[in-house]
């Protein structure tokens, strides 16, 4: 493992192998995600990408393999982890304000019979004034728009005060527009925070992140920028769809990129 | 009208009743505010009938066991059932929680078959015990269709007691209980204990539902349950308001279907659970029918 930078290594996923009664979604998947990095995942439906999440946030023990988080094991390493779910179609009725959704981020500091202080309220307005829903605490997480809800996620991911940031899906029920404000937002944060997300929607993704990898059984990551047609065509089979969908061309971009991390290979 | 009401005040047992109904509202607003957003109506249904288990051994128990076990108490005159079919369905309602939130926590099965099972064992070996005891079976129909006419003033005691365990755990638990009620996978990740934590609602589930048998009846519990819940959730949008809301209207659809029952004399259960059905429609149609009212007046 070497790093051109001395940065530390904030998940460490070691010949990993994961799924569900026996059958393996990911094989021998090796990933570093390091300090700052800002790291995007793309891969068909079924690829595995929600089960990668699932096996980083400590909810489906690996088959085999080793993964920590910033050295331990995952579930301890977790409260290290900003989880940003799916904004799915949820119970619009839920009766709970925006506030109370932040500040959830906050539980795993409190223990059972333990209020939360002044200091968590004062780290969840911090939190929802990054992503401007501060003037918007008290209403009901119902009538926000998709956008609105996703970010309302993130505020909750950072009140945590993580050292990574894994979101799944972070524009999936969002239309391009708001999907390019949360990704401007991602790209804020992540001076402060690590990011590692993955969508399956790859045109907006690739213009924003650090460096991309694709998943599909396997993981494809080299730490760089580009998407290389082996990539693709390894993860995807069928490269012809997506140029059908036209990949930015920052994603095929002919400099190389400052290469400041080397994948493990 | 107000004299009958006044009237029916002079007897003690009416008060009773009152009582009873207004101190079950409370637990039944608090626990039925997550039974309604967790979604868990059925699971309360079946902890419900599984109660009825319980209280086919406390038959057994009284009547056939003690008098064996303590032959002089078989001779006395009192042959009422006592406690034992109430500590019966405590027993097998916190059991049939437990069982039922085990099963869906640590195995793949289907909830809804678990619930379909556990109901329905439940009922079955209550049917049987009661079969197999001796001696009078008196006021069985009392726990299927609710007896709050009957409530004595010991029982108004231990309602009171568990409204103050099931407010304070509630109370005690409240950010965790808003969490997995919201989000368990979040709160999984952030170390919450939520299976344990969701076993303990159901718990709290099976307490509400047996306090909630005398008034109206284990196979009405769950329609009591969730009716001022339901109603409450149409306008208020913050939990704890949304309690205090199904507390309210809890109270005050015990109270108006005690009433009616009185003045017709009709069975005080169903005359409760359908005043509130009453009031469940009519706030659903309350959003079409202001929409509707809305779009009469003329535009500006």
């Amino acid at each position: 493992m070497q790093s051109s930078e001395e940065r530390r290594e904030v998940i460490t996923v070691r010949h990993l192998w994961a799924g569900y009664d026996g059958e393996q979604v990911l094989e021998d998947v090796n990933l570093s995600v390091y300090e700052g990095d800002f790291i995007g995942l793309i891969g068909p439906n079924g690829g595995g990408k929600t089960t990668l999440l699932r096996v980083l946030l400590g909810l489906l023990p690996p088959t085999r393999g080793r993964v920590e988080i910033m050295g331990r094991p995952v579930r301890e390493g977790r409260r290290m982890v900003g989880y940003v779910p799916q904004v799915v179609e949820f119970d619009r009725e839920f009766p709970i304000s925006v506030w109370d959704v932040a500040r959830m981020g906050r539980l795993g500091e409190r223990r059972l019979l333990q209020p939360y202080t002044a200091e968590d309220d004062e780290l969840v307005a911090e939190a929802l004034r990054e992503v401007e829903l501060y003037d918007m605490r008290q209403r009901p997480i119902g009538e926000l728009s998709g956008g609105q809800r996703q970010r309302a996620y993130i505020a909750r991911a950072l009140a945590t005060q993580p050292k990574v940031l894994l979101l799944d899906e972070p524009t999936s029920s969002v239309d391009p527009q708001v999907s390019t404000g949360i990704y401007e937002l991602l790209r804020g944060l992540n001076e402060k925070v690590t990011i590692l997300l993955v969508s399956h929607d790859m045109n907006v993704i690739s213009s924003y992140v650090k460096t991309v990898g694709c998943l599909n059984r396997h993981l494809f990551y080299h730490g760089e920028k580009e998407i290389t047609a082996d990539m693709l065509e390894l993860a995807y089979q069928c490269p012809v769809d997506l140029i059908a969908h036209g990949v930015p061309h920052r994603v095929f971009a002919q400099h190389a990129h400052d290469g400041s991390q080397e994948g493990e290979g | 009208m107000i004299e009958a009401l006044l009237e029916a005040l002079q007897f003690s047992f009416m008060r009773h009743a009152l009582a009873a109904g207004v101190l079950v509202s409370v637990a039944c607003g608090i626990v039925g505010t997550f039974v309604v957003i967790k979604r868990i109506v059925f699971i309360s249904g079946g902890i419900a009938h599984a109660a009825y288990g319980g209280i086919g051994l406390g038959y057994f128990f009284r009547y056939s066991l003690l008098p064996v076990l303590f032959a002089e108490s078989a001779a006395t005159a009192d042959q009422r059932p006592g406690s034992w079919p109430l500590l019966g369905a405590i027993l097998f309602s916190l059991l049939a929680a437990v069982i039922m939130g085990l099963i869906q926590r640590r195995t793949r099965q289907r909830v809804d078959t678990i619930i379909g099972v556990v109901w329905a064992i439940g009922m079955a070996i209550g049917i049987i015990f009661v079969d197999l005891s001796a001696g009078y079976k008196v006021d069985l129909m009392s726990y299927l269709f609710g007896s709050i006419l009957a409530v004595e003033r010991s029982e108004l005691w231990v309602i009171l007691g568990l409204d103050v365990v099931i407010a304070a755990l509630v109370a005690l638990f409240y950010k965790e209980l808003l969490a997995i009620s919201f989000d368990e996978t979040f709160a999984t990740v952030e170390n919450v204990p939520v299976d344990a934590l969701y076993v303990g609602l159901l718990c709290l589930i099976a307490l509400t539902v047996v306090m909630m048998m005398r008034v109206v009846g284990l196979i009405m519990v769950i329609a009591m349950l969730t009716m001022p819940a339901a109603i409450a959730a149409r306008f208020v949008k913050d939990m704890k308001r949304m309690m205090v809301v199904s507390i309210v209207l809890g109270m005050a659809f015990i109270v108006v279907g005690l009433w009616l029952s009185y003045v017709w004399n009709l069975t005080s259960g169903a005359s409760i659970i359908l005043v509130s059905g009453v009031a469940y429609l009519l706030s659903l149609a309350a959003g079409p029918l202001r929409q509707w009212a809305l779009r009469r007046v003329p535009g500006t």
